[in-house]
Formats: C-alpha cells, sequence, structure tokens
C-alpha cells in the first residue's frame, strides 16, 4: 500500500510512526516516572507491576514494528511452507504454555498425601463407629456385622442423598448424626431411639464419621457395605 | 475405592491426566464438527443465492474435511467413554442413574446426526440439481448435532450446577438446571467460531502452497470468509460468556470467589491475554485484507490508531488486581505493595475496567470490520495478492482459539472443585487437587498440539490427498 506525503500526515500519525520513540518514552515514564510518583497519590507501582508494564510496551512495541512491514519473505517450497505454519504454531503454544508457567503459582498437594488424608479421616470414622464407648455398632451393621435395631448401613452413602430434600448426603448424615432420634427425619420403619451424637464426640469426630460413612456405597470392592445411620 | 484407586495409574499418567487429554480432544472435535457444517450449510445456501460458484466449492470442500473429522469424533468419544467408565466409573455410573433419559437420547441423536452426515455428504453431487432438497438435508444434520451438543451439555452443566434437591429431582430439573442455557448459549456459538477459524486455516495453508493464480483467489476469499464468519459470531461471545457466568455466580457465590479472588484468578488472566491475542489476530489479518483493495490507501491513517486502542483494551484486561497465586498464599521475598495494585488503581483490576476494555475491542474491530466495508465499495478487491504474513495470522488465531477452548474447559472442570459433582459427588481420588496455572497450561498445550496434529493428518487427507492432480 503507498504511503501517503510525510508533510501531510496527521500529527498523531506522525507520532505513532516513529515507533522506537515512543517505546523509549514509554519505558522511561515506568521505570523513572514511576518511582518518583508521590505516595499519597495512590499511583506508586510496584516493580511487580514495573516489570509487568515493560513486557506489555516490548510486546506493543514488537507488534506495531511487524504491524508496519508491507510483505514479508515467505517460503516458496510446499515442505518450507509445512514448516513455516507448524513453527508459527509451535511458538505460538509455546509463548502460550511459557506466561502460564511463569505466573505466580500456588503449591499443591503430592498425589499420594490428598488420599493419605481422606484415609485417614475415615479410618478414624471407622475406630469410631467400633468404638463400644461410641457404640454405633450396637445398632447398626455394615456387611452383616453389627447391630439390627437401625438401619443397616452397608449402602447409606448411596441413599443419604436422597433422605432430605435439599441435603447432600454428607449433609444429612453429619446433621442426623449430632440431632440423632431428635432429627426432623426419621427412617421408617424403625424406632426413634438414635442418641444424639453431638453430645458423645466432637465435631472434628463427626467430620471422621461422616468420611468413614460417604464411603459406604455398598459396592463389592468395598471392604465394607453400609446404609444410614436412623433411629 | 480400592478398586477405583488401583486402577488410578494407568500407563505413565495418572488416570485423571489421561481422562483430561481424551475429553478435551474429543470436545475439540466434536465443536469442529458442530460448528462446521452450519457454516458449510449457511456457504451451500449463499452460493444458491448469489449464484457465486465459489461459495458451493468452499462447502464442497470443507465438507470433506468434515466428513473425516467425524470419524476422530467418534474414536476420540469412544476413548473419553472408555476412560470415564474404568477409573472412574464411579462418575459414569452416577451419571447413567441420574440422567439415563438423557443419554438414550443422546445416543439416538448420534445415529440419526450420523446418517444425516453421510447423507448430506454422499448425496451432494446426486441431488445438485435438487439444491433445496440438500439443503434440507444440511438443515436436519444441525438440528440434529445441536440438539446431541444439548445433551451433552445438559450432562456438563448438571456436574457445575446441579439443582439443590438433586437427589429427588426430576430428570428434566437435573438437565434443566442453572448453567444449562448459558452453556447452551456459548457452546453453540462458539462452535460456530471455531469452524469459521478452522476453515481460514485450512484456506491459509492452501493459499501458501497454491501454484496457480486461480487457486490463490479462490484460497485468499475463503479465508477471508471463514475469519468473517468467525469474527461475526466471535464479538457475541463476550456477552455469552457473560450470561454463563453470571448463571454460576447466582448458583453459588462460592464458585465466583474460587474462580475470580482464588485459585482461579490467574486463568482469567490468562483468558484475557487470549482473547485480546485473539482480537488482535483477526484485525491484523483484516487490515491486511484492505490492503489489497484498490484505492484504499486513504484508511490507512486509521491502521494504527485502532489498533492502539485494541492493544491498550487489552492491557487493561489482563492487569491484574495483584499477583497472588491464590488467596492465602504469600509470595517470598515480595512486600506486599509490589504484588498489589496502587490504592487510586484498584479500579483497573475490578470487572467495570475490564468490561469498559471488553467493549473497546469489540467496537473497534467492528469499525475496522465497517472501514473494510467502506474500502471494498469504493474499489476492486485484488483477491489473491494479500500480504502472505496474513494467512500467518490466520494460522496464528486457530492456535490461540484451541488453546483458549482448551484453558475455558479446565476453568469449567476445575470450578468444581473436590466434587465430581458439585457437592453432590465428592471426587476422593488421589489425583484430585486444584492444577495451578502452569500444570494447566502444559496440560492444554498437550491438548492443543495433539489435536492439530490430528487436524493436519485429516486435512491433508481431505484437501491434498484426495485432490485431484490438476487442482493440487
Amino acid at each position: 500500500m503507498a504511503v501517503a506525503p510525510q508533510q501531510k500526515a496527521p500529527a498523531l500519525r506522525r507520532l505513532t510512526r516513529s515507533k522506537g520513540a515512543v517505546l523509549l518514552v514509554v519505558l522511561v515514564a515506568i521505570w523513572v516516572g514511576l518511582p518518583f510518583v508521590p505516595e499519597e497519590t495512590g499511583f506508586q507501582f510496584g516493580w511487580v507491576y514495573r516489570v509487568f508494564f515493560t513486557v506489555m510496551a516490548l510486546l506493543a512495541g514488537l507488534f506495531f514494528w511487524f504491524l508496519g512491514r508491507e510483505r514479508i519473505r515467505t517460503p516458496e517450497r510446499p515442505s518450507s511452507v509445512v514448516g513455516s505454519v507448524a513453527a508459527v504454531f509451535l511458538v505460538t503454544v509455546g509463548l502460550l504454555v511459557a506466561v502460564g508457567v511463569v505466573y505466580p503459582q500456588f503449591s499443591v498437594p503430592k498425589a499420594e498425601k490428598a488420599p493419605a488424608q481422606e484415609k485417614q479421616a475415615a479410618e478414624r470414622g471407622r475406630e469410631l463407629f467400633s468404638n463400644p464407648t461410641v457404640g454405633c455398632f450396637r445398632c447398626h451393621s455394615i456387611a452383616g456385622q453389627g447391630g439390627i435395631r437401625g438401619p443397616d448401613l452397608t449402602q447409606v452413602a448411596s441413599r443419604a442423598g436422597s433422605r432430605v430434600p435439599g441435603l447432600t448426603a454428607r449433609d444429612y448424615l453429619f446433621e442426623k448424626l449430632k440431632a440423632g432420634s431428635a432429627y426432623d427425619f426419621k427412617v421408617p420403619k424403625y424406632a426413634p431411639i438414635m442418641t444424639p451424637y453431638k453430645a458423645l464426640v466432637s465435631e472434628e469426630q463427626l467430620e471422621d464419621l461422616v468420611d468413614y460413612l460417604t464411603t459406604l456405597t455398598g459396592r463389592p470392592t468395598d471392604e465394607v457395605e453400609d446404609s444410614e445411620p436412623g433411629d | 475405592m480400592a478398586a477405583v484407586s488401583a486402577l488410578l495409574p494407568l500407563a505413565a499418567i495418572s488416570a485423571r491426566s489421561l481422562l483430561w487429554l481424551v475429553a478435551q480432544i474429543h470436545l475439540l472435535f466434536a465443536a469442529f464438527v458442530l460448528g462446521a457444517p452450519i457454516f458449510i450449510v449457511v456457504c451451500e445456501w449463499l452460493g444458491r443465492r448469489r449464484g457465486d460458484p465459489r461459495y458451493e466449492r468452499l462447502a464442497k470442500e470443507t465438507m470433506k474435511v468434515v466428513a473425516i473429522a467425524y470419524s476422530f469424533t467418534a474414536l476420540s468419544g469412544a476413548a473419553f467413554a472408555f476412560v470415564l467408565m474404568g477409573p472412574y466409573h464411579e462418575v459414569a455410573t452416577h451419571l447413567l442413574d441420574r440422567m439415563g433419559p438423557v443419554f438414550a437420547i443422546y445416543g439416538g441423536l448420534l445415529f440419526v446426526e450420523t446418517a444425516l452426515m453421510y447423507l448430506y455428504w454422499y448425496s451432494w453431487e446426486p441431488l445438485a440439481d435438487r439444491k433445496r432438497l440438500h439443503l434440507s438435508i444440511g438443515v436436519a444434520l444441525n438440528v440434529a448435532g445441536t440438539a446431541t451438543m444439548v445433551m451433552m451439555n445438559a450432562v456438563g452443566s448438571y456436574m457445575l450446577t446441579p439443582p439443590k434437591n438433586a437427589a429427588k429431582a426430576s430428570v428434566w430439573a437435573l438437565v434443566n438446571n442453572d448453567t444449562f442455557s448459558g452453556l447452551n448459549l456459548h457452546r453453540f456459538i462458539a462452535n460456530i467460531t471455531f469452524g469459521g477459524f478452522m476453515v481460514a486455516l485450512f484456506a491459509a495453508f492452501m493459499f501458501l502452497t497454491a501454484k496457480t493464480r486461480e487457486d490463490r483467489a479462490f484460497y485468499d476469499w475463503m479465508g477471508f470468509i471463514g475469519n468473517f464468519i468467525g469474527v461475526a459470531t466471535l464479538i457475541l461471545l463476550p456477552l455469552a460468556g457473560y450470561i454463563y457466568a453470571k448463571e454460576i455466580f447466582l448458583y453459588d457465590a462460592n464458585i465466583a470467589t474460587f474462580q475470580m479472588a482464588d485459585k482461579l484468578s490467574s486463568f482469567f488472566v490468562m483468558q484475557g491475554l487470549l482473547v485480546s491475542l485473539l482480537f488482535l489476530g483477526v484485525n491484523y489479518y483484516m487490515w491486511m485484507s484492505i490492503r489489497r483493495i484498490d484505492g484504499a490507501e486513504r484508511f490507512s491513517g486509521y491502521m494504527r490508531p485502532i489498533f492502539g486502542v485494541i492493544v491498550a483494551g487489552g492491557i487493561v484486561w489482563i492487569i491484574p488486581q495483584n499477583f497472588y497465586p491464590d488467596l492465602t498464599t504469600q509470595t517470598p521475598g515480595v512486600a506486599l505493595e509490589d504484588i498489589v495494585l496502587p490504592e487510586r488503581a484498584g479500579f483497573l483490576g475490578l470487572m467495570m475496567a475490564k468490561a469498559l476494555a471488553v467493549t473497546a475491542i469489540i467496537l473497534f474491530t467492528f469499525v475496522t470490520y465497517m472501514v473494510y466495508r467502506r474500502a471494498m465499495a469504493l474499489g476492486a478487491v485484488r483477491w489473491g495478492e494479500i500480504a502472505p504474513q496474513a494467512q500467518y495470522a490466520l494460522v496464528f488465531v486457530p492456535a490461540v482459539v484451541v488453546y483458549l477452548m482448551g484453558l475455558m474447559g479446565a476453568i469449567r472442570e476445575l470450578s468444581r472443585q473436590d466434587w465430581h459433582v458439585y457437592r453432590v459427588l465428592r471426587d476422593t481420588t488421589p489425583q484430585w487437587y486444584t492444577t495451578p496455572l502452569g500444570h494447566t497450561s502444559i496440560m492444554v498445550g498437550i491438548v492443543t498440539m495433539i489435536f492439530f496434529t490430528f487436524m493436519a493428518f485429516i486435512f491433508w487427507i481431505g484437501f491434498k490427498l484426495g485432490k485431484p492432480e490438476q487442482e493440487a
């Protein structure tokens, strides 16, 4: 495209054409100007933001430089075209991945740690369940072991979520354990005799019990089976 | 749990990573085979209406690729289902149990869609004189395809926003959950955008390897049409995205906090960067297109100011409120004031500033298009004479689009946190944790590369290998 004569170009165009000068002014403003902005103005950017603005300014400068190119040389041979297309693609994706990797990251638990913690809580719940002081097993059975005064808990995790509208399996189990027979929902066909466990165990222990009960889906692979705490 | 845990370390990568890869590759193929046929039928209709044979050729050449891609969609879908029913059978069982009728309809629709797709493709020549009938088959194909997508959107949206009383809810209540319509709207538009940009990518490669002036002119035009469809729908996507996000936020503000102020906040900075790059790419292509119009020099003075606004809008969009990785993590050795926006500039990190930036970008993209229209009205388009770097912009844009789709998919899945189905079915697998942006970026990068490797193969078969010698 033909370029209009310089003397007729508007002032804005002339200014934006001198990309190097604009970039230099911006960088000076970022690194020399910004640090001297008085703190009370509320516009004092930290060095991390100044690095961020610098990267943005350099990328913008690069873009505007590229924008000014009328025509770039392109490969002639088909294999070279394939290579150049692949290169554009790989550089694009590579740079995007790099941005994601250099951005501040939060730490993650090691993969083995999460299940260990999960297991610990469920394991503690399991011990509580069979603890004679707590006594869940006296009334409830799991996989054929335990009492029969309360509902069988072999598949409790699969059913508990459907007991009370609006409550998930976990929430229902927690509330039921806490309140016992005082809880509004009673499992049909069972006498309302369940102890309110909030008086017997701590909240953490209640959580452990719930963790254990929510593992009881009744599948053959489970070591135990379940149903739910009832009255 | 024991059996599930035993199956988890599949081959060299975890089951979670494997599921991540196959699910996203399947979704990318699905987006292509759903979006491209809409584009194709519109082109075929335009060809008939305007009497321009280029539209017919464009539609037909693209449909050939779609037909091949359809097989890959089915294969990747089978792989997805296989992984889901293996290590994650608990999830599969739950979904089939709760939404059985949805899966049944989905299966039926797949048969209908497949039959219509092959009918549409193989009846192209036999029905050359009965275009209206052929177009009707194409429309039916798109209706079936969209309905298929809606079925799986029901499942996907249920997993993030199940109704509050999910256990007792009817199947329809599970389907018509709080984000069902938002996800449908967003995906429907995005699929067309994706289809347009993919067609532009094919055209770019064909342009660069074309040997004749006629072919160059055709593929230049094809790239322009693909990009045009992509841009026309792209400018609607931020609005659809806001609607979808608002539905999520209204459903549970905890998810909003997790997304915007906690672990996923950096993902949205990345999203802003990607969308800004996308708009820069499409605007760059449009300005290169303007340059090959006779007499368009008079508009050249507008180019840099317009890009100035778009670049400034992009920078405002991605300025983070702070550089905390999440709500609780401190960066060692860095002072608080260095990683948090100063008091008076705090507005730059708020939604208001971001929304204004996006609006400016969209508005000035529209201005670019108006300039193009104006230039076309005043001078002839020299098809085939576009600067070659414009074709590389058409390579750059789909790479960014696919990466963006992968990132947004990850955000949607990670938003459920440690739930397979939010607050209904907990994820207790060993690999569960919110992956940081770096981990996610690597996964999305791998997905993007695998997808384009497959697409290159499909494209090679469809556009190059299957082409008569005189055209190739």
